[in-house]
């Protein structure tokens, strides 16, 4: 499951679940496969103007840190006829849902 | 028959008759000493008292009040300075220390979960703004049977170079966090355990940086995000650290995301945040 961690421990937080890649905060829905990049990505949760969003001016609510895209090297079955080395292709893996950092805000 | 002759004194003493002492009148008899001196406290006593009471009057209730109403406004005043002096130093103008580390791995040090241990692989790492080795290890994991164990893989410098070490819970603030892994109770084998990989990996440290270290910082609500924010670096490790190297990523009226640009680790930084039309 994605690491909870919380700006000021004890103080009431928006209300939010993760149900595998995806994080709900005050009922905005974030798809963190779907967002992920080749560098770590930071998705915040904002109050704009009493309305919850992703972006904005308004408060925070919560910042879901999403990790940058890994990638292995796999065989594609070719050979390379110069140096008769497997030829490999760079693969990226799936987003590891326990590396989904989601940090809460405190309610204003 | 005559009275006392009073003076206007207050006698340090009233004097004890003696019983050898002869009953004597007259004003400077010894028998009408003690009320002569009590008689000289009481003209004293009186005219104090009259002047006191002459004071009061001449004030009259109309510059009582005016007395009274210049008192309460200079308590309002005073109120109303300390509550000044009080939102600038927690809203208006808000200060803080943050500590910002910079560690990570350039390569290697690749954490492998087997059926009974976890292996980490040697590499290279980067902490206090340069590039060290580090040398892996091959941990076995305890298990219980009634609770979850969490554990953590870092490194930390060792006689030469950075070596791996494993630990129950958090690792030390000087550690470089590879992994953690966690292990549900009744587990007899590290199948059914759940390792995160936790390496911040930048391959080309410290020429480019592809994540910049962060932190999230909280401020006391203000009622929008363009407030000032003003640095100073009070110390850096490893390498130059400017207030220039110091940024905001994010920001809002209830925090800011402090982003750093600079190869150099352990930077403490005080910061101020200003907004004195909050």
């Amino acid at each position: 499951m994605a690491k909870i961690k919380l700006i000021t421990p004890g103080a009431p937080t928006p209300e939010f679940s993760v149900a595998g890649k995806k994080v709900t905060v005050a009922g905005v829905e974030v798809d963190c496969a779907a967002a992920q990049a080749d560098s770590d990505v930071v998705v915040e949760v904002r109050n704009n103007v009493g309305v919850p969003g992703v972006g904005g001016n308004g408060f925070y609510m919560a910042s879901i840190r999403i990790p940058a895209r890994k990638y292995v090297d796999k065989p594609t079955g070719e050979v390379d006829p110069v140096t008769e080395e497997p030829v490999m292709a760079r693969a990226a893996k799936d987003l590891d849902k326990n590396e989904i950092e989601v940090t809460l805000w405190p309610v204003a | 028959m005559t009275n006392l002759a009073e003076s206007n004194s207050w006698e340090l003493g009233i004097y004890q008759i003696e019983t050898t002492d002869p009953v004597v009148g007259g004003a400077d008899g010894i028998s009408n000493v003690q009320a002569k001196q009590l008689a000289n406290r009481t003209v004293y006593l009186k005219l104090l008292a009259e002047v006191a009471l002459a004071d009061a009057v001449a004030l009259g209730p109309d510059m009582q009040s005016m007395v009274d109403a210049t008192l309460m406004f200079a308590l309002d005043q005073a109120g109303q300075a300390d509550w000044g002096v009080r939102a600038l130093r927690e809203q208006w103008q808000q200060e803080g220390e943050l500590r910002l580390t910079n560690r990570g791995i350039v390569s290697g040090c690749v954490p492998v979960k087997n059926i009974s241990d976890i292996t980490i692989d040697a590499g290279i790492c980067f902490a206090t703004g340069l590039q060290h080795s580090a040398t892996g290890g091959s941990f076995g994991v305890p298990i219980s049977t009634t609770d979850t164990l969490v554990y953590s893989f870092y490194l930390r410098p060792a006689a030469s170079g950075y070596a791996t070490f494993m630990v129950s819970g958090a690792p030390p603030d000087d550690g470089i966090l590879i992994c953690t892994v966690s292990v549900p109770p009744n587990a007899v084998d590290l199948t059914s355990a759940t390792m995160v990989d936790e390496r911040r990996i930048e391959p080309d440290f410290p020429v480019l940086i592809n994540t910049p270290a962060e932190e999230y910082v909280a401020i006391n609500p203000l009622s929008a995000g363009d407030w000032r924010f003003d640095v100073d670096v009070v110390s850096a490790l490893g390498a130059p650290c400017g207030k220039d190297a110091i940024t905001l990523a994010s920001r809002a009226g209830n925090g800011m995301t402090v982003r750093l640009l600079s190869a150099a680790d352990d930077v403490v930084v005080r910061w101020r945040v200003s907004k004195l039309n909050n």
